[in-house]
C-alpha cells in the first residue's frame, strides 16, 4: 500500500511539471512575449525601442539572484522578479494582476530557456537583517570607501564615480551604476533585497559580487545600512520632471 | 433650419471630439506610435505590447486579492489572428450662444444629449508573421458601417522598415486624439479622411520618416490623372520628438488646376509627469483658373497641448488650438481652448471629462458655444 501511495506521488510530482510549463507557456504568450520575444531571445516586436533591452532568456544569465555569480537563478528569484518588476525599466510588476500559481508557472518557463543544469545551490538564503545603528552606518560608509564603491557609485551614491561614464552590460548597453540617493533600486529597496545584490553581484553587468569581500555578516549588513541611508527625501523638482516609466 | 437641425449638426461636427490615438502616451514614456499601435503612424489597434501597457502601466486601481488578479489580456488568438475594439459612449453639454451682427441677432441652441461616436472593430490577420498582415479598420458607427482602413502591412523590414497599400490614413504631422483640433481639421488629416494609395516609412536609428502616395481624393472617385504626396520626418528621444510634415495635393477641375499644399513643424517633449506636444501647419490653397491670374490663400494653424500625470492613472491636460483661415483677413480667427481632467481606473477603460472653450467670430455662431463632455471609452 505504502509503495503504491509512492508511485502515486511520484506519477502526480512527475505530471505536474509538463502541465506547469504548459500554463507557463499559455502565460508567458500573453504577458512576456511582446518584449521578450517566443523564443526568449529578447527580441520580441516590442523590444527595439526600450532601454535597457528586455533580458536573453537563452543564455541563461540573470542579474537579481540568490545564487553565486554566473549560476543560473533558482525558480524563487524568477517569481520574485516577475511579481516585483525591476524598477526604473520596462519590466512590470506582475505581483498585482497574476495569480500565484501563474507567477510560479511562467517563471519556470523563463528558467526552462536557458541551459538545462542541476539546480545550483543558494548562495543568500533568509536572512535576519541587523538593526540599523549609527555604528554600522559608520561601519557601512568606511566599507564603502575601502571597496571603492565611489569608483563607480560616486563618492557620495549619487551614480557619478569616474568609472560610470563607460560602464556597460553584455548587451553593449550602457549600465549606469546606481544612484543611491533616489533610493530605488532595482531589485527592490528593502535591506533584504539591497544585501543579496551585494553579495551575488549582477550578472551581465560591472557590478561584480561582494560576497568574499565581506564574509562577516556584521559588515555586510553595516554597507547595507549606509547605502540605503544614502536616500533623500525626492523634493518636488524630482518629482515632477525626474525621468521615469509609467511602469513604476 | 431648425434649433433640432443645428443642433444635431453641430452634434455631426463634434463627432470629431473622439479621441482615436494618444500620442500624448507616446511623448510621456519616449515612444513613437508603432510601439502601441499595429498602424505604424498610429491610431487604430493595439500592438501586443500596447495590450500589455494598457493593463501594467495605465490603470490607477490594481487588484490586490488573488480572485481579482485575472491575468493578462493577449489580443492575440493564436498565431495568426488578433483582434481589437474601441467604443466610446459620450454625453456632451452645449451652450447655448447668441451673437449680434450687422444688426441681426445670430443663435446657437444649446443642449445636451447622450451619443455613441465610435464604434470601432479591428482585426489584423498575420499571413507571414512578424512580416505581412492583412489589417482592417471596421468603422461600426456611428450613422452605418464603413471601413476606416484596410491595407496590407509589409513590416519587419530592415531599418525598422514598413509598407503599406490599400486605404490608409496619410502620414502628417501629429496623429492627435481629437479630429476637432484645427491642425487636424483645417489641413484635413483627421480620422475621418483616409485615401487609396501607398505609404512607405523606417525608423532608422534616432530617426523616423514616412511618406504617401495616394489618389488625393479622400478615398473618393479618383481623376486618375493626379495624385497626392505626404512626408513626414524628424528625429526622437526618450525626450521628445523633433520633425515637419508636407503634403502636396493637386486637382484637375473643368475650372482649372487647383492646388493644395500643407507644410507643418511639430515638437513633443516629456519632463517627467509633465509632457508638450505642439505642432503650426501652414496650408496653401492655389486656384489656377483658366485663363485668369492665381489666386492663393493661406491658412494657419496652430496647436499645443501639455499633459501632466498627477499620480497613475490620473492626468490632466490642457490643449490650446488656433486657426486663421485667411491670414490676408484680419481678425477672422478662431481658437479653442480644451481642459481635460483623465483617468483610467481599470484596464482597458478611459474616463475623461473635457471641458472646451470656444471663441469664433460673431457670424459663425456655431463655433462660439462652450462644451462639457463626458466620456467612457472601453478598448483592448
Amino acid at each position: 500500500m505504502r509503495l503504491l501511495l509512492i508511485v502515486l506521488v511520484a506519477t502526480a510530482a512527475w505530471a505536474a511539471e509538463p502541465l506547469e510549463l504548459e500554463r507557463g507557456r499559455a502565460v508567458y504568450r500573453d504577458a512576456c512575449e511582446a518584449c521578450h520575444g517566443r523564443e526568449g531571445d529578447g527580441k520580441g516586436p516590442g523590444a527595439a525601442n526600450l532601454t535597457p533591452r528586455p533580458r536573453n532568456f537563452v543564455t541563461g544569465s540573470f542579474k537579481f539572484r540568490s545564487t553565486a555569480t554566473g549560476d543560473r537563478p533558482l525558480l524563487r528569484d524568477i517569481v520574485r522578479t516577475v511579481t516585483s518588476g525591476i524598477r526604473g525599466t520596462w519590466m512590470p510588476a506582475f505581483g498585482p494582476i497574476l495569480p500565484a500559481s501563474d507567477l510560479r508557472a511562467v517563471s519556470a518557463y523563463v528558467l526552462a530557456f536557458g541551459p538545462k543544469e542541476d539546480p545550483p545551490d543558494q548562495l543568500v538564503g533568509e536572512l535576519q537583517p541587523l538593526a540599523d545603528t549609527p555604528a554600522l552606518r559608520d561601519r557601512g560608509k568606511a566599507l564603502y570607501e575601502t571597496l571603492q564603491c565611489g569608483q563607480c557609485h560616486g563618492p557620495e551614491g549619487r551614480g557619478d564615480g569616474p568609472a560610470a561614464a563607460t560602464a556597460v552590460d553584455d548587451q553593449g548597453q550602457s549600465a549606469a551604476p546606481l544612484d543611491f540617493t533616489i533610493g530605488l533600486y532595482k531589485a527592490g529597496s528593502s535591506p533584504e533585497d539591497v544585501y543579496r545584490t551585494f553579495v551575488t553581484g549582477l550578472d551581465g553587468t560591472p557590478m561584480p559580487s561582494y560576497g568574499d569581500s565581506l564574509p562577516k555578516e556584521e559588515d555586510r549588513w553595516a554597507l547595507v545600512h549606509y547605502v540605503r541611508s544614502l536616500s533623500r527625501s525626492p523634493g518636488i523638482f524630482r518629482w515632477l520632471f525626474a525621468p521615469r516609466t509609467s511602469w513604476e | 433650419m431648425t434649433d433640432r437641425r443645428i443642433f444635431s449638426a453641430l452634434l455631426v461636427t463634434l463627432c470629431a471630439l473622439t479621441a482615436n490615438a494618444e500620442p500624448h502616451l507616446a511623448v510621456r514614456e519616449g515612444f513613437l506610435c508603432s510601439q502601441c499601435h499595429v498602424n505604424r503612424t498610429g491610431g487604430g489597434k493595439r500592438t501586443a505590447f500596447g495590450a500589455n501597457y494598457s493593463q501594467v502601466a495605465l490603470p490607477a486601481w490594481r487588484p490586490g486579492p488573488q480572485s481579482l488578479r485575472v491575468g493578462v489580456v493577449n489580443p492575440n488568438l493564436g498565431d495568426y489572428v488578433s483582434l481589437g475594439a474601441d467604443l466610446r459612449v459620450q454625453h456632451v453639454t452645449i451652450e447655448t450662444v447668441r451673437t449680434q451682427f450687422e444688426g441681426q441677432w445670430l443663435e446657437a441652441p444649446g443642449g445636451n444629449t447622450l451619443r455613441v461616436p465610435q464604434v470601432n472593430l479591428y482585426g489584423e490577420l498575420m499571413a507571414v508573421r512578424d512580416h505581412l498582415s492583412i489589417y482592417l479598420d471596421e468603422k461600426l458607427g456611428p450613422e452605418g458601417a464603413s471601413t476606416r482602413e484596410a491595407m496590407l502591412l509589409l513590416y519587419g523590414l530592415p531599418f525598422g522598415g514598413y509598407a503599406k497599400a490599400g486605404k490608409i490614413l496619410l502620414p502628417f504631422g501629429l496623429r492627435l486624439a481629437d479630429d476637432d483640433a484645427f491642425i487636424r481639421q483645417a489641413t484635413g488629416f483627421t480620422f475621418g479622411n483616409q485615401d487609396l494609395g501607398v505609404e512607405l516609412g523606417a525608423e532608422p536609428g534616432p530617426t523616423f520618416l514616412a511618406a504617401s502616395l495616394s489618389n488625393g481624393t479622400l478615398g473618393g472617385t479618383d481623376d486618375n490623372e493626379r495624385k497626392q504626396l505626404v512626408a513626414t520626418a524628424g528625429v526622437k528621444a526618450r525626450w521628445g520628438r523633433v520633425g515637419a510634415s508636407y503634403s502636396w495635393n493637386d486637382a484637375t477641375r473643368s475650372t482649372g488646376l487647383s492646388v493644395r499644399q500643407v507644410g507643418g513643424l511639430f515638437a513633443t517633449a516629456n519632463f517627467g509627469r509633465l509632457s508638450l506636444l505642439s505642432e503650426a501647419d501652414l496650408i496653401v490653397d492655389t486656384e489656377r483658373p483658366k485663363g485668369e491670374p492665381r489666386t492663393q490663400i493661406f491658412q494657419l494653424a496652430v496647436h499645443a497641448e501639455a499633459d501632466f500625470l498627477v499620480v497613475r492613472g490620473v492626468a490632466l491636460r490642457a490643449a490650446f488650438g488656433y486657426h486663421d483661415p485667411d491670414l490676408n483677413v484680419a481678425e477672422d480667427h478662431r481658437s479653442r481652448l480644451a481642459l481635460t481632467v483623465e483617468v483610467f481606473p481599470i484596464p482597458f477603460l478611459r474616463v475623461t471629462a473635457t471641458y472646451v472653450v470656444r471663441e469664433d467670430i460673431p457670424q459663425r455662431v456655431q463655433g462660439r458655444g462652450d462644451l462639457f463632455l463626458v466620456q467612457l471609452h472601453g478598448f483592448l
